[in-house]
């Protein structure tokens, strides 16, 4: 891992217009990422990660509102820049995205080959040949080989889209990939044969990650650095290392308890309520009125986001003590 | 975990709030209060038997004009235009003279004619009771310029006698005479009994305004006896709709066509869809060879040609509407409606909730009815809407083609008569543009709200 | 006390795929020679992937498909050509929980009548007893106030509510047999437990025989005795769940008990092994033993269809290994 940094976002938010009212789906996020590092985005439906990852990659649906913040790439803002030169020279070249559900998403009547080599020839005006050519060779990087590269997606089971979908983000040669659930849909098997995958291309190709996903327990397979979300905010951001035996925030205690694991003898619990509307959020800390430990101060102010060592933050009253 | 898309099952309040903050959704409801009140309006006022039964006699609105423009129809003319004066006159019984064998009184009533163009008629309608013989009336005017002019001299024929004075070729002739004689000058003009009466002689065709009077010199022959008159000035217009061929007013038809023609389209659309929907559901949910003859029958009938069928039935039937919604109905019962809510069905035949009622013990009936069309009924009911105003538009045409029952007043049999006697040759125009109108207000309505709910039903249309 | 609950017996459900009006019938495999059976009082968890043929397989036992081939007996009846007209007895033995609490819920139906269809449907009580089920019912998986929830349609409440909803409605006969297909797996990860400890505490109160169908391991220890494996429609492993835990027997067992991403900060410097490739085509499956083409340890004698061997005490399984 390099020590170098190359991705900083600082304060980044964005809100949703809808009939109802503005939703604040992003909330002042702040966290950074070093080259081949592996930030893991956990949090549960609704709690703004997927928005999170379409606004890092700048793809906002039409009613999008107050998008403010820095997203720093090699110290450059991206989010200032304007559409164009933003699409030319940084979706799809220094950042790729892989969608939740992307592999039931690839155009049928394309062959799978050709979908692979399209960013090639759209955007970089590549020879066509040269392209296929491309596009093979990245196939073959994630295991589809020869003959199944010109086959059509119909033809293809469920863990080999979801290989041709990761081939079409790796062949710009990004820096940065965004996986937005990769591996829902798929079963066990094929998920841990992903999930391999994906570790064998950090490993050869130095990629950075952000990986989302609602799974606590899959996080450990590419994570270097988790960070939880809860109503449109991070309320934690931790290194891996600790992360599991050792949270701090109280949401994340309480995910873990509630998560079950094939080994261990562990006590379920679950978390009470549901999680709040986004229109009109709880004043003070946004989980106040699930958490079992809350105080007075929790209802009316909102935490600030505590240091708690080198790379360690939470957003809790409770993790003030926690200071190194 | 995943975003649902709700369909939604909003009470009726929740969508009624929804459509007015639509502008075209207030629009449509205004539309259809106003046909709301007037069908309330009209079913009160005008109640059917009654009003069919006026409308069908040939002698119900003799007093009305014939072939006349709405009153505001004076707005493109530009002239006042006369409207009817009816004077009536009593024979009171303490005002009778008594000279021997004959009795005498004189009824007179005064009226204020101020309008620019003469009247079209001049009848006087006598009701009389005598027990040997009938009453002599001497029927005078008094122009305002002093003139007093003998009418007729006129005994009645029968205990109701109508006297056709306009018509009357003898009063002409003396009036035309008479006319030459005040302006030495000549002509340039006929002169009718109507402009005889009321000409101001100046030379042009000009109307002396002021009051006149109407007398009537009667003698009865028995003291007992008992006469009233009705005299009609007859005016150029009538009504907020006009009348027509047969003088009869055309906002009877006009206000009873609403709910006729809109209880025939709503009958149609409703029964239709209706049909469609458990024929759909039937087909959708057995599948198999039930599904397949359906779908063979639908296709027939798709093919079937409509309206020539509809016009040979006419050749051999006129039918009533009532009738006619029936035939409608059958002939639209496998329509295409049942191709597209059969694939809605195919789609909620696979929801988990059809599986978990099959097992706890639903039976396919109780599936069908309970469970599936009414999760599809919302989004069949936009199209329920917007295919009123189709039907009210066959029913028209086909009225126009002569297959309705012309005892009925729907607006399509109001045009058909209107086109029959040459409406637009004659420059009757509103006869066909007032029900004209009408029928396209219903369509904008009707289309305008089954828009609207179909943008609430179908979410993916809303705009944010 | 060991009364037999169920009894399968070499069950086949072949789906008809057909390709055309004059061609030949082709069929998929869906469930190809399963047997098996349990006790009244136990639980069992059927595990597999997609395409393992575990919902098609809890869903015959439902009688929701007929079966192609074999037997189902239940109670000691025979209930696998019974027509629909015989099996009322048996719906009301039996109930479904599924997956999508969404989807499992008549939309225009309010939560009360959604309630009182089964017992309506069934003949269950008057108007004022059927009252009392359903409050009762609805206190018992804890939608309370009652009278708050009664009236409300399932679009005005939340997910983990819902399949609330779907549990009860499936225990408000008290049937003998439940299936749950993947009961949680649209939840989010804190509801789950919730919902799970639910169905637990219904099985446990009411004695209620259940049928977990899932995908996920790791929560089939709060409830199941049994543990059976299902892969490419027939099942290659059977044992009490304490013993198939601590001693997986088949190697896709193994693979997936392996593949189980468990939190631990190492894993991302492993590569796990995992059997490449994907589960065989159910139309055309492999003659022999449906996993040789994925397996670690294939043999030359995997080309023939193993037997299933009872290796332990109450430990089946499908595997030339253990010959």
């Amino acid at each position: 891992m390099d020590d170098k940094l190359l991705l900083k976002v600082k304060d980044f938010s964005l809100s949703y217009r809808t009939r109802k009212g503005d939703v604040e789906a992003v909330n002042r996020v702040n966290f950074d990422l070093k080259k081949g590092e592996t930030l893991a985005v956990v949090g549960e439906s609704g709690c703004g990660k997927s928005s999170l990852a379409r606004g890092l990659i700048r793809l906002f649906p039409r009613n999008v509102k107050n998008v403010r913040g820095e997203i720093l790439l090699n110290d450059r803002d991206i989010l200032s820049l304007d559409e164009e030169t933003f699409r030319k020279e940084i979706r799809w070249k220094e950042m790729a995205m892989v969608f939740q559900g992307a592999m039931n998403s690839l155009n049928p009547v394309l062959k799978v080959v050709f979908q692979v080599a399209e960013p090639l020839i759209v955007h970089y005006d590549t020879d066509k040949n040269l392209a296929f050519e491309r596009a093979k060779e990245v196939l073959g990087m994630v295991g589809i080989s020869g003959a199944f590269a010109e086959r059509y997606p119909f033809e293809l089971s469920g863990g080999m889209k979801q290989r041709v979908i990761i081939a079409m983000a790796l062949i710009t040669n990004p820096k940065i990939i965004l996986l937005d659930e990769p591996t829902s849909a798929l079963d066990i098997i094929t998920q841990e044969n992903i999930m391999n995958l994906l570790k064998m291309l950090k490993k050869e190709l130095n990629l950075s990650y952000i990986f989302i996903t609602h799974d606590i327990a899959l996080t450990s397979e590419l994570a270097d650095k988790m960070a939880v979300m809860y109503a449109g905010e991070i309320v934690e951001l931790s290194p891996v290392e600790n992360f599991y035996s050792n949270p701090a925030h109280i949401y994340t205690r309480l995910l873990l308890d509630s998560v079950p694991t094939l080994r261990g003898e562990k006590k379920l619990k679950s978390i009470p309520g549901s999680p709040p509307s986004l229109i009109d959020p709880p004043s003070g800390c946004k989980f106040h009125p699930r958490c079992p430990y809350v105080m007075d101060i929790c209802k009316t102010e909102e935490p600030p986001f505590y240091k708690i060592s080198q790379d360690h933050f939470s957003r809790c009253y409770l993790s003030e003590d926690k200071k190194v | 975990m995943k975003n649902q898309e709700i369909i939604s099952e909003y009470s009726f309040r929740g969508i009624l709030k929804e459509v007015l903050s639509y502008k075209s959704g207030v629009a449509a409801l205004v539309i259809l209060i106003f046909f709301g009140v007037m069908i309330l309006y009209t079913v009160i006022r005008f109640p059917y038997g009654e009003t069919i039964g006026l409308w069908n006699s040939s002698t119900a609105f003799l007093k009305n004009p014939r072939n006349a423009p709405p009153v505001w129809w004076s707005i493109f003319t530009g002239k006042k235009d006369p409207r009817n004066i009816e004077l009536k006159f009593n024979v009171d019984k303490s005002n009778i003279t008594d000279e021997g064998n004959i009795f005498k009184t004189e009824l007179k009533k005064d009226f204020l004619y101020d309008y620019d163009d003469f009247p079209t008629e001049l009848n006087i309608f006598f009701n009389a009771r005598y027990r040997k013989d009938p009453p002599l009336v001497k029927i005078y005017l008094v122009r305002p310029d002093g003139d007093k002019i003998l009418l007729k001299e006129h005994t009645l024929r029968s205990e109701e006698d109508v006297l056709y004075l306009s018509n009357d070729f003898s009063l002409e002739n003396r009036l035309d005479s008479q006319v030459r004689a005040k302006i030495p000058s000549g002509i340039d003009f006929s002169v009718t009994v109507t402009r005889g009466l009321f000409l101001k002689y100046s030379g042009k065709l000009d109307v002396l305004k002021g009051n006149y009077s109407l007398i009537l010199d009667v003698e009865l022959n028995d003291a007992n006896d008992e006469l009233t008159a009705d005299a009609v000035v007859y005016g150029k217009v009538y009504g907020i709709a006009g009348t027509d061929h047969l003088r009869r007013p055309i906002h009877i038809a006009l206000l009873w066509g609403a709910p006729l023609d809109l209880s025939f389209g709503l009958g149609a659309s409703l029964s239709i869809t209706l049909l469609h929907l458990i024929i759909a559901t039937i087909s959708g949910w057995y599948g198999g060879w039930v599904d397949s003859l359906i779908q063979r029958f639908t296709e027939i009938y798709m093919v079937l040609p409509f309206l020539p069928i509809m016009i040979m039935i006419s050749l051999f039937y006129k039918l009533n509407l009532w009738s006619l919604l029936a035939v409608v109905v059958l002939l639209s019962m496998f329509g295409f409606g049942i191709k597209t809510t059969r694939a809605l069905v195919l789609q909620v035949k696979t929801l988990p909730y059809i599986e978990a009622a099959q097992v706890y013990g639903a039976s396919n009936w109780r599936i069908i009815f309970l469970y599936i069309i009414p999760k599809i009924l919302p989004p069949v009911i936009p199209s329920l809407v917007a295919s009123v105003p189709v039907y009210v538009f066959l029913e028209a045409i086909l009225a126009l083609f002569g297959v309705l029952d012309p005892t009925q007043p729907t607006w399509g049999m109001v045009i058909e008569e209107a086109f029959n006697n040459g409406a637009l040759y004659k420059g009757y125009f509103y006869w066909v543009l007032i029900p004209s109108s009408l029928l396209i207000l219903t369509a904008i309505s009707f289309s305008l709200l089954g828009f609207i709910l179909d943008r609430i039903v179908n979410p993916k249309l809303k705009e944010l | 006390m060991n009364s037999e609950l169920l009894r399968v017996e070499d069950l086949k459900v072949w789906f008809d795929i057909k390709r055309g009006l004059l061609s030949k019938p082709v069929y998929v495999r869906a469930v190809d020679g399963v047997s098996f059976t349990f006790n009244l009082g136990e639980s069992i968890s059927l595990v597999g992937e997609s395409g393992s043929g575990k919902t098609t397989l809890g869903k015959t036992i439902l009688r929701l498909y007929k079966p192609t081939g074999g037997r189902i007996i239940f109670e000691g009846k025979d209930i696998t050509d019974n027509e629909s007209g015989d099996m009322r007895w048996y719906r009301r033995e039996t109930a479904l929980v599924q997956q999508d609490p969404f989807g499992a819920l008549p939309p225009h139906f309010n939560i009360y009548r959604i309630l009182e269809e089964p017992l309506i449907i069934n003949n269950i009580g008057t108007r004022e007893e059927r009252r009392e089920i359903i409050y009762k019912a609805m206190e018992e998986v804890r939608l309370t106030p009652v009278e708050d929830f009664a009236p409300k349609y399932p679009h005005m409440i939340s997910g983990g509510q819902m399949q609330r909803v779907v549990i009860a409605r499936a225990l408000i006969m008290r049937p003998k047999l439940v299936v749950a297909d993947e009961p949680v797996s649209m939840l989010d990860a804190s509801v789950r437990v919730e919902i799970l400890e639910l169905l637990r505490g219904m099985q446990e109160k009411y004695n209620t025989n259940l049928i977990y169908i899932t995908h996920d391991l790791a929560t089939v220890r709060m409830f199941s005795h049994w543990i059976f494996i299902m892969y490419a429609g027939e099942m290659v492993e059977r044992a009490l769940t304490r013993e198939l835990l601590s001693d997986p027997l088949h190697p896709y067992t193994n693979a997936l008990l392996n593949a189980i991403p468990e939190p631990d900060p190492e894993n991302r410097n492993i590569i796990k092994e995992v059997p490449p490739g994907e589960p065989p085509d159910l139309v055309n499956p492999p003659p022999g033993c449906r996993f040789a083409p994925r397996c670690a340890r294939v043999m030359d004698l995997c080309k023939e269809k193993p037997p299933e061997l009872e290796i332990k005490e109450r430990h089946w399984v499908k595997c030339w290994l253990y010959k």
